[in-house]
């Protein structure tokens, strides 16, 4: 890859050092502030790039550096040993990852909740430390130059990565929309009270006004309140005098679009003291009549006293 | 720019290698290592480019041929085309002879995404995989109490080995991806990280580009990458961090000033306890590696002293620092934040000793037949059984290069080989029900040292007199590739975790639903976070949707014969279920319309093993007093179960 110097940095190497340096500095600040204010997401998944990277190059700088010059190794250095992109740019990408996990660790092991700005500030944080240390280290000799990143790559070949990144993007993309995505329908009656959730037996007296409140919830179908029966049994035997209270069908705007029916059954308890099962069922039917899959009955306990 | 493998064998002008790889990789015998291999064309990238994306396209076909239920024959081959479509031009650039160092690093990446493809493919908008729901569920639980640590329903282990949690909480937080998104992400990148530290590792022992190119691409197809560990897991995410530990000591094991070689075992110390933290396995597993070879390196230096060669110190030591900051990382980890993995641990093996023990013993019965209800086409199962045999081969050239001292590994390349050649050690646990998991997952470990073994053998091919020629050696090449390729992907993981398609009663992934779902999210926000009993898989739903946690039935909790009996629980049964409130009970009564394919409802212990649950079993519970359907859809019933009649009846009393 050819690498262009900016022409007015040229006057001093140690110049263009300290503001390659600075440019991480400024994109990692950049990216932080994107993040603390919720920027859209587009955005701070781009943002996610000098959060890994600077704290992680630094690391890696630090713990490989370049050859010093004064290096005992009798080997001259290569273009491989001065350009090794294979540990380079990997390794940065995992030690950036070993700050992440130091971070959350961190922050966890201090009682702070990890969260957004929690996260940002830490790995901000310890991304600046090391870019200084590693800065420092440079300083005093420890290790060698590093390559400053005020050049201009070859913006052909990073153009060409991006098309095919771009290409593989959509090849996976279009082999996503082509699987067939199973639609479900069903619906789902869950009764409404918290006694039945509690195990705790609904106690009347005989031949007192018992309602019971139930939600219908349909998946992938739309429910028609006109055309939803109801029926009721009690130990097996069908209740005929009941009265059914239906509210509107209302839809949740969401992608499943969940359509949400909210009624009630009020029926008279029997006169004969006992324990009884109440066996609800309601049969949901579409507003054009067309079948709808039935959810089955639900049932909740009734002491008569 | 004249490639390595074709000039005169010289001291390596790679920095990264220094004299101890002159041992690596040179030939004692008139001819090269490197001489003879044909200049081979590179493809052009517009077309590894465009091949990439059709292979994918393909791919994506055969999901859809699978999904709709077409014969197995049909999508597995057209599975096939979409995979060689992909990777055999991406793999031509990594290995080819005169690529540049940048196209073949653009390469290497490129065969990790293109290996990840089929996993994502296969469930892309949220977890279908077992362990997926159980690392789903536990990064929902961190990012929703900003704490680690979170107890976890599924894989009640993954609590104390956050690591997987912590950086898709980060991911997640930082970029304002669902916790999925970034999950998937976060793989992603560790399995590229993983192959580019293979090629790292392979080419400074080797003391070759392409040696590390043809390992990063052998390991690129183990048995486990293609779709096991690129799954959203812990194991996905601690084999960078693994590999790269290896990576980084290989490194520091070079000739290297002494400042430089603490600071690589700094950076191995620091990946290894990203393994640590995130990976209970992959720690045991790099404990071996590193054990294997540092034991392999030390021997190797006692039998050249006792020869009187001079071999320099370092090999030895960095083997053994890494290896020493491992076990006490471990050791601290498992000692002050994860005790119960020693519990968790210890039954597999044992019991898969046991059981291979017994199965010598007596006739065999009781074991595993391989690959028995197979959907898989006899053609992929023929190259299943072949893909480990065509490795023995090359175990045996090895064996034969080293005999006729064509070439004399360094220590550290022995260490790696001896420890992939577990591989083949672990192949018999296969038939033992409990060993079969724990050989399974062992692959992607030991496939290291298969992979060095191999671009051994590729860059150390036999004599110029039987040797060969360009085309047939091209033949040889894309054989033994597609043998590898499609043998491990075959012996790994069975059909409907690897295709989607119809609803298939017990299995993990295609016994998922949108009903099951829909049940666990109005359950949970009716009555919370509560203990249920359920089979294994509407459990799956239940805990990751649901944050329910499901009980894990056993002979001394036989939680199933709420649904696998006929009769009422036993008192001990309710009293335990009451104490422990186990107030729910979900079914599916699909249970009773098929057999389960994995051959149980309610894991091994399951009484009807191999049945399909009696219908009038679960229609029974509408009739019994001890339970009230509450939650009900056109498959899926929940019942709040009240057990304490039969929990404190008298003793005797029916």
């Amino acid at each position: 890859m050819m690498r262009r110097a900016y022409p007015e940095l040229a006057t001093s190497p140690m110049n263009a050092r300290f503001l390659g340096d600075l440019a991480p500095l400024g994109a990692l600040a950049l990216s932080a502030v994107l993040i603390v204010t919720s920027a859209p997401t587009a955005l701070r998944v781009l943002a996610l790039i000098p959060l890994l990277l600077v704290p992680g190059a630094a690391l890696k700088r630090l713990v490989l550096g370049e050859r010093r010059r004064r290096d005992h190794d009798p080997q001259p250095r290569t273009e491989d040993e001065r350009n090794d992109g294979a540990l380079g740019l990997p390794l940065a990408v995992l030690l950036g990852l070993v700050v992440w996990l130091g971070a959350a660790l961190g922050l966890h092991v201090l009682r702070i909740p990890l969260t957004a700005t929690s996260l940002t500030v830490t790995v901000a944080g310890t991304a600046v430390v090391l870019t200084l240390v590693s800065f420092v280290d440079r300083r005093r000799g420890v290790i060698g130059a590093a390559q400053g990143i005020g050049t201009v790559p070859d913006l052909r070949r990073w153009g060409a990565v991006a098309a095919a990144a771009c290409v593989l993007a959509g090849s996976v993309a279009l082999a996503c929309v082509i699987m067939p995505v199973p639609a479900e329908r069903f619906t789902l009656l869950a009764l409404a009270d918290s006694k039945p959730f509690a195990a705790v037996t609904n106690s009347v007296s005989a031949r007192e006004r018992v309602r019971i409140n139930w939600v219908l919830r349909g998946y992938g179908v739309e429910l028609g309140a006109g055309l939803t029966t109801v029926a009721v049994r009690i130990d097996g035997r069908p209740v005929e005098q009941v009265s059914v209270d239906l509210g509107p069908v209302a839809t949740e705007q969401s992608p499943e679009a969940v359509a949400e029916l909210a009624g009630a059954v009020t029926l008279t308890a029997p006169a004969t003291p006992g324990r009884y099962t109440v066996e609800l069922t309601v049969t949901p039917s579409s507003p054009d009549g067309t079948r709808v899959p039935p959810p089955g009955p639900v049932t909740t306990n009734l002491e008569v006293s | 720019m004249t490639s390595l493998l074709t000039r005169p064998p010289q001291p390596s002008d790679d920095w990264l290698a220094g004299a101890s790889s002159t041992r690596v990789g040179r030939s004692i015998g008139p001819s090269t290592p490197t001489a003879g291999w044909p200049r081979s064309p590179r493809p052009s990238w517009p077309w590894v480019i465009a091949a990439a994306a059709v292979g994918t396209v393909v791919i994506g076909c055969s999901y859809r041929l699978s999904a709709l239920g077409a014969s197995a024959d049909l999508y597995y081959l057209v599975f096939w085309i979409g995979m060689f479509v992909a990777l055999l031009p991406a793999g031509a650039k990594v290995v080819a002879g005169h690529v540049s160092r940048t196209d073949q690093l653009l390469g290497i990446m490129l065969f990790g995404w293109l290996t990840a493809v089929p996993k994502f493919l296969r469930n892309p908008t949220g977890p279908r995989y077992h362990d997926e729901y159980a690392h789903w569920r536990q990064a929902v639980d961190v990012l929703a109490s900003g704490q680690l640590f979170e107890p976890n329903a599924v894989i009640p282990i993954v609590q104390f080995f956050p690591g997987t949690a912590a950086l898709t909480v980060t991911t997640s937080s930082l970029s304002g991806l669902s916790v999925w998104s970034a999950g998937v992400v976060v793989v992603l990148v560790a399995h590229i990280a993983g192959l580019f530290a293979v090629y790292v590792a392979t080419r400074s022992l080797l003391d070759s580009r392409r040696g590390g190119g043809i390992a990063a691409i052998v390991y690129g197809i183990n048995p486990s990458a293609i779709y096991f560990d690129t799954q959203y897991a812990y194991e996905s995410v601690a084999m960078a961090f693994f590999l790269w530990t290896v990576a980084l000591t290989a490194l520091a094991g070079q000739p290297v000033s002494p400042g430089r070689r603490r600071r690589l075992l700094l950076a191995a110390t620091m990946t290894a306890a990203g393994v640590v933290v995130t990976h209970h396995l992959s720690t045991v597993f790099l404990i071996a590696i590193l054990g294997v070879v540092a034991a392999t390196v030390t021997l190797c230096r006692l039998v050249a002293r006792y020869r009187g060669d001079s071999e320099p110190r370092y090999p030895v030591a960095v083997w053994w620092t890494t290896l020493t900051a491992t076990v006490t990382l471990g050791t601290l980890w498992v000692g002050f934040f994860a005790r119960p993995t020693l519990v968790y641990l210890s039954p597999y093996f044992g019991s898969s000793v046991d059981q291979l023990s017994s199965m010598a013993d007596t006739d065999g019965d009781g074991g595993r037949e391989l690959m028995s209800a197979n959907v898989q086409p006899f053609a992929e199962q023929l190259v299943t059984a072949a893909a480990p045999a065509t490795l023995a081969v090359l175990v045996v050239v090895v064996a034969v290069l080293v005999v006729r001292r064509r070439v004399r590994p360094n220590p550290a390349v022995w260490g790696l080989m001896v420890f992939g050649c577990a591989y083949f050690v672990s192949l018999p646990f296969l038939l033992a029900p409990s060993g079969a998991e724990g050989a399974r997952r062992s692959w992607g470990f030991t496939y290291l040292g298969i992979a060095v073994l191999v671009a051994l053998v590729a860059l150390h091919w036999p004599a110029a007199a039987w040797r060969p020629g360009p085309a047939w050696r091209k033949v040889l090449a894309v054989s033994v590739f597609g043998t590898l390729l499609v043998g491990n992907v075959g012996g790994g993981l069975n059909d409907p975790y690897r295709f989607p398609g119809p609803f298939r009663w017990g299995t993990d992934t295609n016994s998922a639903s949108d009903e099951a779902r829909a049940v666990a999210e109005v359950f949970h926000a009716r009555v919370g976070r509560v203990s249920v009993v359920t089979n294994a898989y509407t459990g799956l739903a239940m805990t990751a949707y649901g944050g329910a946690f499901a009980a894990a039935p056993s002979p001394g909790f036989p939680a199933w014969l709420l649904t696998q009996s006929g009769e009422d629980p036993p008192k001990e049964l309710a009293a335990m279920l009451v104490s422990s409130d186990y107030d729910y009970l979900v079914v599916d009564i699909r249970m009773g319309e098929e057999v389960p394919f994995n051959g149980h409802n309610y894991g091994q212990g399951d009484p009807l093993l191999g049945q399909a649950t009696p219908m009038n079993f679960l229609t029974r519970l509408d009739t019994v007093s001890w339970a009230a359907r509450v939650i009900t859809t056109e498959h899926l019933r929940v019942y709040r179960l009240d057990l304490r009649s039969i929990a404190t009846r008298p003793q005797g009393r029916p």
